[in-house]
């Protein structure tokens, strides 16, 4: 049979498609991708999109991890400052009731008890970053303002969350009237009610208002367990999250990241294969009848 | 009878013969590397002696034609590969420059989906706070610019195919009247030695058509006759028929043929895959593009309208509503000129952000076809990821069938040097023998000349 004379396209042809190989390899191994537009791999490209937009999503998770992890931790310390207050007016108060004190001793006792409600309605408007912190989502509004010696709430009921994603939203913030303003354990009312009975040297009023202390004491107490509650779940869900960010990123790196080793083993293999082909054409073009007539 | 003459003549037409041997030999020579010269053959015949007992002596030998040795059937689908290699690299040329646009890289519109519910999600820590309400704002900015950008360009590239579509018709106009008249030439010519070289310039001219667009090829006595779709010649012996680049409603270049619209029915060659970039893929792709941000407009509007802003007002449009599916990429904008209106409260109050929590929900809330919005983008980067990918292999086999063909035409009508070479050396020696001859004869005549001397 009659072979084509013309061998040389044949073999160019060869000689362009291990170039086109060679630059493929070698611009893989420049940009570290193995997939670079969605035809060069559409179902790895589409996952890959997917899995690149939940892992910014993940860093946003974190990110507003770190802020509701400062507003808690805030929050948190401002409430065990008002335990340790109201434990000191708890105190204050069984030594008022002791009947031994005169009634200008008890009328010292009560100016303390005063300054710290002073101290306790200064944390109870704490502000974080611009807001505040115990007004529910008022936090606009300075939640709790004096008038004609009451204290009052200003704030709402409302409780804002944070979504954490997969990990599922947190409660960020208590209203702060469930805290400081509860029925049968209002702090305000009951530190002014022991300063009262103080300054006007009744034993008994003392020890109910000292109780009515306790409680405020006990309910805020439990309250803050809340934020410690958050404190604790936010290390939990950022330990997820880092852990899901770190098998998405493998994942994605597996799927649209290049594989060195079989990229360059690629570069090489095309090389040769260009080689040989350079080889071939010099030689066989080398043979004519011509070179044997002499 | 026979004659020391009659031998003359007989040598006479030897040589005769043998150069025109040596001279259709020297020809293939000469055009080795003429692209479509198919290799010629001098086809010999003894020349018939009539009468006599002695006829069977012979009469020498003559050159009766050069014939042009190809294959017409493996031209054919050479002519039909060549149509559908001339398709397939046309559309993949133009939706590489379209697949771009769908990829992961920053700026795209997948990455600005994401950071705009990464910007509501900043705020959700702290929903009062102006400056991550600026940051919204910002990212749903980009947002919207990226959906009317990747629109646009889209639109951009459908404006350059209907120029590389004008470009290609009037190439075919070009060469259709060059097929005419080579027709003409051929019919004239009568001979078919005459014919040869023009046969294979109008093989390489329809090739170069076949190249451009949809069109069929028909061998009569008045030459070939090339149709296109719809039946239209565009080649009909010595006559040719432009097709006209008119320009359509939707102001993109339309082809037409005898006055009649072709553009939908020209499905091979260069012309055809343009055209399905244009007309198919690219109107499919922008519509999946208005499906989202249709969607994705509704549902973050009709959210937003459930919320109250800074200043306790209900929430107004987010992204300026589009009234229909058509056109809502290129027309998206964030509609919010202040912060403060972002509504991310659902009760009114300052620092509430249950609003927020459910425009974050819209992440993986089905806004088109039960599809999330990044899954919808994912989607469209894998169905125009998918198409490509098949279309580039039909490239790689068409090319590959391609030149399977051309090594097979080659092996017939290539011109061999090695080849010709030896057939030149046959050819030489049989000059040099019936000059020989012709010598021979004259050493005779010159012995019966002097035979009355001696």
């Amino acid at each position: 049979m009659r072979v084509s004379p013309n061998q040389s396209a044949a073999m160019l042809s060869a000689i362009a498609q291990a170039q086109e190989q060679e630059s493929r390899a070698s611009l893989e191994i420049s940009s570290g991708r193995r997939v670079s537009v969605p035809s060069d791999d559409p179902a790895a490209m589409a996952l890959g999109i997917e899995i690149g937009s939940q892992l910014r999503a993940d860093d946003a998770y974190l990110q507003s991890l770190g802020s509701v992890r400062a507003l808690l931790s805030t929050a948190d310390s401002a409430l065990n400052s008002v335990v340790t207050d109201l434990q000191r007016a708890v105190t204050l108060g069984m030594q008022g009731a002791s009947g031994s004190l005169s009634a200008e001793q008890r009328r010292a006792i009560a100016q303390e008890v005063r300054g710290i409600r002073d101290s306790v309605l200064g944390l109870a408007n704490l502000s974080f970053r611009g807001t505040f912190v115990f007004a529910g989502t008022a936090t606009a509004t300075e939640p709790f303002v004096e008038s004609s010696g009451v204290v009052l709430y200003q704030g709402n009921e409302g409780a804002n969350e944070v979504s954490l994603g997969s990990t599922g939203s947190i409660q960020i913030n208590l209203p702060g009237s469930r805290i400081f303003a509860a029925a049968g354990a209002h702090v305000f009312a009951a530190l002014d009610g022991l300063a009262a009975a103080l300054e006007v040297n009744d034993p008994d009023a003392i020890s109910t208002a000292t109780n009515s202390t306790r409680a405020a004491l006990d309910h805020v107490t439990a309250e803050r367990v809340f934020y410690g509650n958050g404190l604790r779940q936010l290390n939990a869900r950022e330990q997820s999250l880092e852990g899901e960010k770190l098998q998405l990123s493998e994942q994605q790196s597996d799927l649209v990241g290049v594989d060195l080793a079989d990229a360059v083993t690629r570069l090489l293999t095309a090389r040769q294969a260009h080689d040989a082909t350079l080889q071939v054409l010099a030689q066989t073009s080398g043979t004519s009848l011509l070179d044997y007539l002499r | 009878m026979f004659s020391l003459l009659g031998a003359l003549s007989t040598a006479m037409s030897g040589l005769r013969a043998q150069q025109g041997a040596i001279q259709t030999a020297a020809n293939n020579i000469a055009n080795t590397n003429t692209p479509g010269y198919a290799r010629r053959r001098v086809v010999l015949q003894e020349q018939v002696a009539y009468g006599g007992s002695f006829a069977a002596m012979g009469n020498g030998v003559q050159l009766t034609s050069v014939r042009s040795l190809r294959d017409s059937v493996l031209e054919l689908r050479l002519h039909e590969e060549t149509q559908s290699y001339g398709e397939s690299e046309a559309y993949v040329s133009m939706m590489q420059k379209a697949e771009v646009l769908f990829g992961d890289a920053d700026g795209a519109l997948g990455n600005e989906l994401g950071a705009f519910f990464d910007a509501m999600q900043n705020l959700s820590t702290d929903a009062s706070s102006v400056p991550l309400r600026e940051g919204v704002l910002t990212a749903a900015g980009n947002l919207a610019s990226a959906f009317r950008t990747t629109s646009q360009q889209l639109v951009a590239l459908q404006g350059n195919i209907s120029r590389a579509v004008k470009q290609a018709v009037e190439e075919v106009n070009e060469l259709a009247p060059q097929i005419a008249a080579l027709n003409a030439a051929i019919h004239e010519a009568r001979s078919e030695s005459d014919a040869s070289a023009l046969e294979d310039q109008r093989t390489l001219l329809i090739r170069k058509m076949a190249e451009l667009t949809s069109v069929s090829v028909m061998e009569s006595n008045e030459g070939v006759t090339l149709t296109t779709a719809n039946g239209v010649p565009l080649v009909l012996g010595s006559h040719s028929y432009a097709l006209e680049a008119v320009p359509g409603a939707n102001g993109s270049t339309h082809v037409s043929a005898a006055g009649e619209d072709i553009t939908s029915e020209l499905t091979e060659g260069k012309l055809g895959g343009l055209l399905r970039a244009r007309d198919v893929t690219i109107p499919g792709l922008l519509t999946d593009l208005d499906e989202l941000a249709y969607g994705f407009a509704t549902t973050v509007n009709s959210i937003h309208h459930g919320g109250f802003d800074l200043s306790g007002n209900a929430g107004g449009d987010f992204f300026a509503q589009p009234e229909q599916v058509s056109g809502a990429a290129a027309g998206m904008t964030a509609a919010l000129s202040n912060a403060r209106q972002f509504a991310a409260s659902m009760d009114g109050s300052t620092g509430g952000s249950a609003n927020l929590a459910r425009l974050l929900a819209v992440r993986d809330t089905a806004v088109v076809d039960g599809k999330s919005p990044v899954a919808c983008y994912s989607a469209i980067a894998f169905r125009i990821g998918s198409e490509l990918k098949h279309e580039e292999a039909e490239v790689a086999a068409s090319e590959m069938v391609l030149q399977q063909l051309q090594t097979q035409r080659d092996a017939i009508s290539g011109v061999s040097m090695d080849e010709e070479l030896a057939d030149l050396l046959r050819f030489q020696r049989a000059f040099q023998a019936a000059a020989r001859v012709v010598t021979v004869v004259d050493e005779l005549t010159e012995v019966v000349m002097n035979m009355r001397r001696s």
